[in-house]
């Protein structure tokens, strides 16, 4: 995990449950998937949420390039990952916002505009966020059930243990994994898999 | 549409089809065998060409080089690193319906440093023009056109000049000669005559930074040579009535030289037009063609060029070797990238039009000035309803 809080690219569409960025190629290696980001809901408020699915997106060029039987040269490959139009998008699933500086895990009351810019929590960010009240961001992750919601725990489990632990509370992963236990108490096959994809996660950074 | 109607034109058309395809290819052969029997009669070409533009000076004709009418020219080897620069230019025209009277002219650029790794630099240029008009009255789509064109060659030029540590290959997409309104109209020929002028200055500026410019030439039906030929079959004392006797018609340059291999050129002509002693010296123009396609396809395209290129081999070596490599980098459909990106750069989209209107109207409304409306005709069209494609 990187420890400064950066923009990561600028909306393209949104809702009260989530929203799309877009970001050049060149910029892939950030965020990652399960990271914690921020938007702004005006000049005090903030929605954050959860990075769970990025998609490179190609247009006819693209495919015109693929089309050869030669592999495609560098300088080409750059102009289009550094020159064209927004080739990867980002898509973020909401968990909460804040108000004046104060942390909800509720959904937020409305929804980022176009073309804001969408910043990377910073460590700090993502300790004060997930360390707010008993958890209840999670629930968000678990509703819906298109998404690989296992893999999805684990990578943002991962990254935010990363920060608790780098803060003082190492334990922060046990408590977010009990957590995770008792939302998932009456489903036992999600369980099952939602713990497997966390211990494989944990287990490797033990 | 009565689709019944033209259903019934397309099946004669395709019936027409095979007898029209078998005149033409008799032409072709014609054309073929003029070809190979003037193969190495080049000097006595020329001469009866330039015999016939004296009789008339609307002629337009291809001159034959020292290069044998026949010749081919293999693939050069791979070119080292280049600069390869390329414009283009694309205009929102002028629309007595819209409300605003104003036009614009948008020129994009892109500069490539071929192998490098390294992603090209892309330059924009916008010149948005309002509420004016031309000598003869309103501005028309063809005097945008011409400005299009002057300023996107004046453009490529200006950035040909800037320092750059790489040999320089200056491209745009079309020829290289400059297009534009010939009437006999006095102030039309004047501003085309204007034009040229800042032309012919920019193409001095390309010879002086020794870039290595040409205009290329996308699917050419062009038929220059084929007119010569046509000349050769001419008898001397009817070389005044060229123009009228044209044996040949429907015949391409392009079905002429379909006989070059992938990667070869034709042999180089130059040009003979009306305007032919404008471009005069080192930049009089000359054109071959070039199989930019594969063993699969082949696809001829011409190219244009100054006669600084024409007459330096090691230029244009270098030019036939980058061109292909350039096509070759589009895969199945073999195109210079260059100049694909540029004209992705310059081009306005509807989109774009419909913001720099708001915007203009904008600004005018904020400093009192009153735009007017759109006609009521393009009301009704932009109604919503039935689709239009």
């Amino acid at each position: 995990m990187t420890d400064t809080n950066y923009p990561i690219g600028r909306l393209l569409r949104s809702g009260i449950t989530g929203f799309v960025a877009g970001c050049p190629i060149v910029e892939q290696e950030r965020p990652s998937f399960g990271a914690l980001v921020r938007a702004p809901l005006g000049p005090n408020d903030s929605i954050y949420g959860v990075v769970h699915e990025l998609s490179i997106l190609d247009d006819g060029l693209v495919r015109q390039l693929v089309t050869r039987d030669q592999p495609v040269d560098d300088t080409v490959i750059a102009d289009n990952r550094v020159n064209r139009t927004v080739p990867m998008e980002i898509s973020v699933l909401a968990v909460g916002h804040s108000h004046n500086g104060a942390i909800s895990h509720a959904l937020a009351p409305r929804a980022p505009l176009s073309l804001d810019a969408i910043h990377q929590c910073s460590p700090e960010e993502i300790v004060t966020f997930t360390n707010h009240g008993r958890f209840g961001y999670l629930r968000h992750l678990l509703r819906d059930t298109e998404l690989p919601v296992g893999e999805l725990l684990a990578a943002h489990v991962r990254q935010a243990a990363a920060a608790n632990a780098t803060a003082g509370q190492p334990e922060w992963r046990t408590r977010a994994a009990q957590e995770i236990i008792a939302l998932l108490r009456d489903d036992y096959a999600i369980l099952m898999q939602v713990l497997g994809a966390l211990s494989d996660v944990l287990e490797n950074e033990q | 549409m009565d689709l019944l109607s033209v259903k019934q034109q397309s099946a004669q058309i395709a019936a027409n089809a095979p007898q029209e395809q078998q005149r033409v290819q008799a032409l072709r052969n014609k054309a073929n065998e003029l070809l190979a029997e003037h193969a190495n009669k080049g000097a006595e070409l020329r001469a009866k060409v330039e015999l016939a533009a004296q009789l008339d000076s609307w002629l337009r004709a291809a001159k034959p080089t020292d290069e044998p009418l026949t010749a081919q020219f293999p693939l050069p080897a791979a070119p080292g690193s280049l600069m390869v620069i390329a414009a283009d230019g694309s205009q929102i025209n002028p629309d007595r319906h819209a409300a605003l009277n104003f036009y614009l002219v948008n020129l994009g650029a892109i500069l490539m440093r071929t192998h490098s790794g390294q992603a090209p630099l892309q330059r924009v240029q916008s010149e948005l023009h309002y509420a004016e008009y031309s000598p003869t009255g309103s501005v028309t789509q063809d005097q945008v056109g011409l400005e299009r064109d002057t300023n996107e060659r004046i453009f490529l030029a200006s950035l040909a000049a800037e320092k750059h540590d790489l040999p320089v290959l200056a491209l745009t997409d079309g020829p290289l000669e400059l297009w534009g309104s010939r009437t006999q109209d006095s102030q039309e020929q004047q501003s085309y005559l204007s034009a040229l002028e800042k032309y012919l200055t920019a193409l001095q500026a390309l010879h002086a930074t020794k870039a290595i410019t040409a205009g290329y030439v996308d699917k050419p039906r062009a038929d220059l040579v084929v007119r010569s030929l046509e000349i050769a079959a001419t008898p001397q004392e009817m070389l005044g009535d060229t123009r009228k006797l044209r044996y040949l018609r429907g015949v391409t340059d392009a079905d002429l030289f379909a006989f070059l291999a992938p990667g070869e050129r034709s042999a180089l002509f130059a040009h003979q037009n009306q305007l032919s002693g404008r471009y005069e010296g080192p930049l009089t123009l000359h054109f071959f063609y070039l199989n930019v396609g594969d063993e699969r396809s082949s696809n001829l395209a011409r190219v244009e060029v100054p006669a600084w290129v024409a007459q330096n081999r090691a230029m244009l070596d270098t030019l036939h070797a980058a061109l292909v490599e350039q096509c070759k980098l589009l895969g199945s459909r073999p195109y210079p990238y260059a100049l694909h990106r540029a004209h992705e750069i310059a081009v306005v989209s509807r989109a774009e039009k419909d913001e720099i209107t708001n915007m203009l109207q904008r600004a005018l409304e904020a400093e009192g000035v009153h735009t007017g409306d759109m006609s009521h005709k393009q009301a009704l069209k932009d109604l919503p309803g039935r689709g239009r494609n």
